[in-house]
């Protein structure tokens, strides 16, 4: 199982273990993914999903295998190290956008660079010019009267203003509706591309597992490389 | 066996999700304070109960038996009972001279002093110290023990007499102590009625009940979305209440221990000086009612526990409510903060407005309503200039940076109904607590008169009272002659008919007539009283009151014979400057005849009686501060559980970016920040509000002490808020997991 690309993976999880109470989620999980490339993770409920997105964002720890992330170990790692290497170089979409409603999408965006450590002018500048490339009315306008696809780009947005080198997508779609899905995904893959980030998506629907560069199924606790229009 | 394993795992289900929750276990110190306040509460009535009791046993113990009750019994000592006061408060003392060496003695001493000799009680020693007079009574041979005074911090003493002290006469027959027909004496006379304090205690008990409310409904949404699962899989109420148990058993069971302690602990260590109020507790006391502590203790656990299964709602899920206010709601706060000053303005001046003599009712009943409806918007104000301020405030973060200060801002803004919910509690606290102080110290009219008057001439003039009926000129002329100098003596006469235009008589010596700026004459010269000096007319006043008129005319004080003896000589210093009382006193009390001759302020008597209804007031207070301070941290807690649920939403990106102080910022524009400003607006609100009430001349004013005291404390509170829900949003956000919910 091995997503192999031509540069160096900014992504490469190797030989992943996780087993609770005699139960073993994860086992033997292998990916790879480099900068400017998708991958996506499908899988039943209950599959391992969200367990492998907690090791790969370092929230949960692995029994076993190693987690690179631009170039560093995070299974490996203390955790302030964690933290910081985190915040440099990964960005997350939730299913629901966890933005604050009462912000505007300007003051949301830049907020996860204030909380980066960047200077509050370049902050704000660079939401700026993010939400107008992600084409979100960011004038005056609360979060919360955005549309659900404004939102998530929105979400997509803040996922970026940090400079990730790797993306993480957890449902990006899941609370839209299908035209918005649409919009929303293609802006998720085009801009990732732009900004020469490695993308996982992990999600349940199949439409948005087949835009990305490999897809791999949760079977079985380990990933199974899965062809693009096959459905499980 | 099955059934009795389930409720086994019910229990601990229920325990696990308690040390799970989220919120650094807000709701479990919830719970232990609801419970701890509310032991508190308990056992402080089971304690004023057993100090009722032990004064009224200890009293009865020693009560005095006179002759005319007990007929049949041969008179075992001569005396009375007396009163005297330190520093404006009265108490007793009891003058006794043995008639047979076998005297049957009251409980707490051994041996009954010799004429001129004092036995006192520690209390009254410490006072009489502090003044440099413990010999005020005679020589001081000892003290009283406590179960020979009706409290521990009691100022009683017995007092054998000396000779010119004791009237053979006027003295009664004592036939012995105790028993009761006999005649209570001491604390017994001055203190509250039980009924009176244990209505107080309510200011303890209502806001510790709803503190008990709060702490038990605190995170309800994920309990009450338990409820429901467990009753559509078929649970009864019986599991309900199992799993409710064993969530909240261990702090409701750590909190009615840490309440009991106290008491324990007064048992266990000796008699407690309350704080403040100056009031010693005896320990002997509660040890009697040992039991109810622990019976408390169980009492307030029990409660805590039924409001934790019945508080729950079971059947169908109510919507659950919007943290975002609905826009009419918003508009009602701004309605309401606007109200706020006009309320204040209104409320200070409008019914002063009112000509008090006709309308002194009705400005009281349109003051009042003013206050709590400006206490009531008060929250509102605070909450719309944070609303104001918080978009400010986000848009500052262009240029500061600063992320809590942008969250923060963005909800205050938002939010407003939320602040002011926050904010409340402190702000009623503050206005409450100044109010109290207020009516508290608020004299009847008599005694607001006898203040003002000591404030206008202080005790440059003084009213001796004589009883000429057991006096003779030979005792008095004597002690009179050995008054400090400077002291002028001018006889008093009331008008003999009541017909209007009599006219009050004076008569003294030339230098006394002249220091209080009457013409000197043989013949009586006749003066309006409202044109004499301030002296004569507070006299005139408190002797004989609606004189219009004096008479003076140069002449001796005390006439030849008794008969014509004047009953009141005012006493007045030659220099306009404070005449020794004391010093007066104690000649009178060791040359005459006990209580034969007393000196006092003009309207002593009636400030006495005062100071001690303020001195009951003291207790109210005494209650009621503690008992806002539990309201506020009530709302506060609740609010703390919003702020929990708010900050919920931060958790994803201070996770992901590793920035974990957010809290700490947040949480200080979203709570320390507003209650700061709330106390400081709240201070100045409660000031202002004072202003109708407060009169210097009547010695009403706002104590600046307490307002600082509970400006103190709340703002203590504040900041334990701000810490408090800092590290627990901060521990709240480690639990965070993408789909974690």
């Amino acid at each position: 199982m091995d997503g192999a690309a031509t540069v160096e993976p900014m992504l490469a999880v190797t030989g992943l273990r996780y087993e609770v109470a005699d139960r073993v989620l994860l086992d033997g999980v292998d990916l790879k993914v480099s900068a400017g490339q998708s991958a996506a993770v499908v899988g039943p409920s209950g599959s391992g999903k969200s367990t492998l997105l907690g090791c790969l964002l370092g929230l949960i720890r692995p029994s076993a295998g190693s987690v690179q992330v631009a170039g560093g170990d995070i299974a490996k790692m203390r955790r302030r190290a964690l933290e910081r290497h985190r915040s440099r170089h990964m960005g997350v979409v939730f299913q629901f956008g966890e933005l604050l409603p009462e912000l505007t999408p300007v003051e949301n965006v830049a907020l996860a660079a204030l909380l980066g450590g960047s200077k509050a002018q370049r902050a704000y500048q660079r939401a700026e010019e993010l939400l107008g490339e992600l084409s979100v009315p960011y004038r005056g306008v609360p979060t919360g009267r955005l549309s659900g696809g404004e939102r998530q780009r929105t979400a997509v947005a803040r996922a970026l203003i940090n400079d990730p080198a790797v993306l993480l997508a957890d449902e990006p779609t899941g609370a839209l509706d299908a035209a918005t899905r649409d919009s929303v995904t293609e802006v998720l893959f085009a801009v990732t591309r732009r900004h020469d980030c490695a993308l996982v998506v992990v999600t349940h629907d199949a439409e948005v597992a087949d835009r990305a560069d490999r897809c791999w199924e949760l079977k079985n606790a380990t990933l199974v490389r899965r062809d693009p229009g096959v459905r499980s | 066996m099955r059934e009795r394993s389930l409720s086994g795992q019910l229990l601990r289900m229920g325990r696990a999700s308690g040390l799970r929750a989220g919120g650094g276990h807000v709701r479990a110190v919830a719970l232990l304070l609801a419970t701890a306040v509310l032991t508190l509460g308990l056992t402080s009535m089971v304690a004023v109960h057993a100090t009722y009791e032990g004064i009224e046993l200890r009293s009865a113990n020693r009560a005095l038996q006179f002759k005319d009750a007990f007929p049949d019994r041969h008179p075992v000592a001569l005396g009375k009972n007396d009163f005297d006061e330190i520093d404006g408060r009265q108490f007793s003392l009891v003058y006794l001279r043995p008639l047979a060496k076998d005297m049957p003695l009251p409980p707490g001493i051994d041996q009954w002093p010799a004429p001129g000799e004092a036995l006192l009680s520690p209390s009254l020693v410490q006072a009489l110290e502090s003044e440099g007079a413990v010999g005020r009574y005679g020589k001081l041979v000892g003290t009283i023990r406590d179960e020979g005074l009706a409290s521990p911090g009691e100022k009683y003493g017995y007092v054998n007499p000396t000779d010119r002290q004791l009237d053979k006469k006027a003295a009664l027959s004592i036939v012995g102590f105790g028993g009761e027909k006999g005649l209570r004496t001491g604390d017994p006379l001055f203190v509250a009625d039980e009924g009176k304090f244990l209505t107080a205690l309510y200011l303890i008990l209502l806001p510790a009940g709803a503190l008990a409310v709060v702490a038990a409904r605190m995170g309800s949404a994920g309990r009450d979305k338990r409820t429901a699962l467990v009753s559509a899989l078929g649970g009864g109420g019986r599991h309900r209440v199992l799993l409710n148990v064993g969530e909240s058993a261990a702090p409701i069971l750590a909190g009615a221990a840490l309440g009991m302690l106290p008491g324990l602990c007064v048992m266990a260590a000796g008699n407690l000086r309350l704080p403040w109020i100056n009031y010693w507790v005896s320990a002997a006391d509660l040890q009697r009612w040992w039991w109810a502590v622990p019976v408390m203790g169980c009492a307030a656990a029990a409660v805590l526990l039924l409001l934790v299964c019945a508080l729950h709602r079971t059947g169908r899920r109510r919507r659950t409510r919007a943290t975002r206010l609905a826009a009419h709601k918003g508009h009602m706060v701004r309605w309401a903060a606007l109200a706020c000053p006009l309320l204040v303005v209104g409320t200070v001046w409008g019914p002063a407005q009112l000509d008090p003599a006709q309308y002194a009712d009705l400005r009281m009943k349109l003051y009042n309503t003013g206050v709590v409806a400006a206490m009531a918007t008060l929250p509102c104000a605070v909450a719309v200039g944070a609303a104001a301020l918080g978009a400010r405030l986000a848009r500052s973060t262009r240029r500061t940076g600063g992320a809590g200060a942008l969250i923060a801002g963005r909800h205050a803004s938002a939010h407003p109904g939320v602040v002011s919910r926050l904010v409340a509690g402190v702000g009623i606290a503050l206005v409450l607590v100044s109010q109290v102080q207020l009516k508290n110290s608020q004299f009847g009219e008599s005694a607001r008169a006898a203040q003002a008057t000591v404030n206008r001439v202080g005790t440059s003039m003084l009213l001796m009272h004589i009883d000429a009926g057991v006096l003779t000129r030979q005792q008095l002329d004597p002690v009179l002659q050995r008054f400090p100098r400077g002291t002028e003596m001018i006889a008093l006469y009331p008008p003999t008919d009541s017909a209007p235009g009599a006219a009050v008589r004076l008569q003294g010596s030339c230098p006394a007539l002249q220091a209080v700026q009457l013409t000197c004459s043989r013949e009586p010269t006749s003066t309006a009283v409202r044109s004499a000096d301030q002296r004569i007319a507070e006299a005139v006043l408190w002797t004989s009151p609606g004189g219009e008129r004096i008479a003076a005319q140069q002449g001796p004080v005390l006439p030849t014979g008794t008969g014509s003896a004047p009953r009141t000589v005012v006493l007045a210093s030659s220099d306009g400057k404070d005449l020794p009382e004391a010093q007066i006193n104690q000649l009178l009390r060791d040359a005459l005849p006990l209580a034969a001759v007393t000196v006092e302020s003009p309207g002593g008597s009636w400030l006495v009686g005062a100071n001690n209804q303020v001195a009951h007031g003291r207790w109210a207070i005494f209650f009621g501060l503690p008992g806002v301070l539990i309201v506020a941290l009530g709302i506060v807690l609740a609010n703390l559980a919003e702020f929990l649920r708010f900050s919920h939403v931060v958790a994803p990106l201070s996770v992901l970016t590793g920035e974990r102080k957010i809290y700490y910022s947040t949480a200080l524009w979203t709570l320390l920040v507003p209650m700061l400003a709330t106390i400081a607006t709240s201070v100045i609100v409660a000031s202002w509000l004072a202003m109708p009430q407060v009169s210097e001349a009547n010695g009403v004013e706002l104590s600046s002490g307490m307002l600082t005291a509970t400006a103190g404390a709340l703002a203590t509170l504040a900041v334990l808020t701000w810490w408090w829900g800092s590290r627990a949003a901060q521990r709240q956000s480690s639990q965070w997991r993408p789909h974690g919910e």
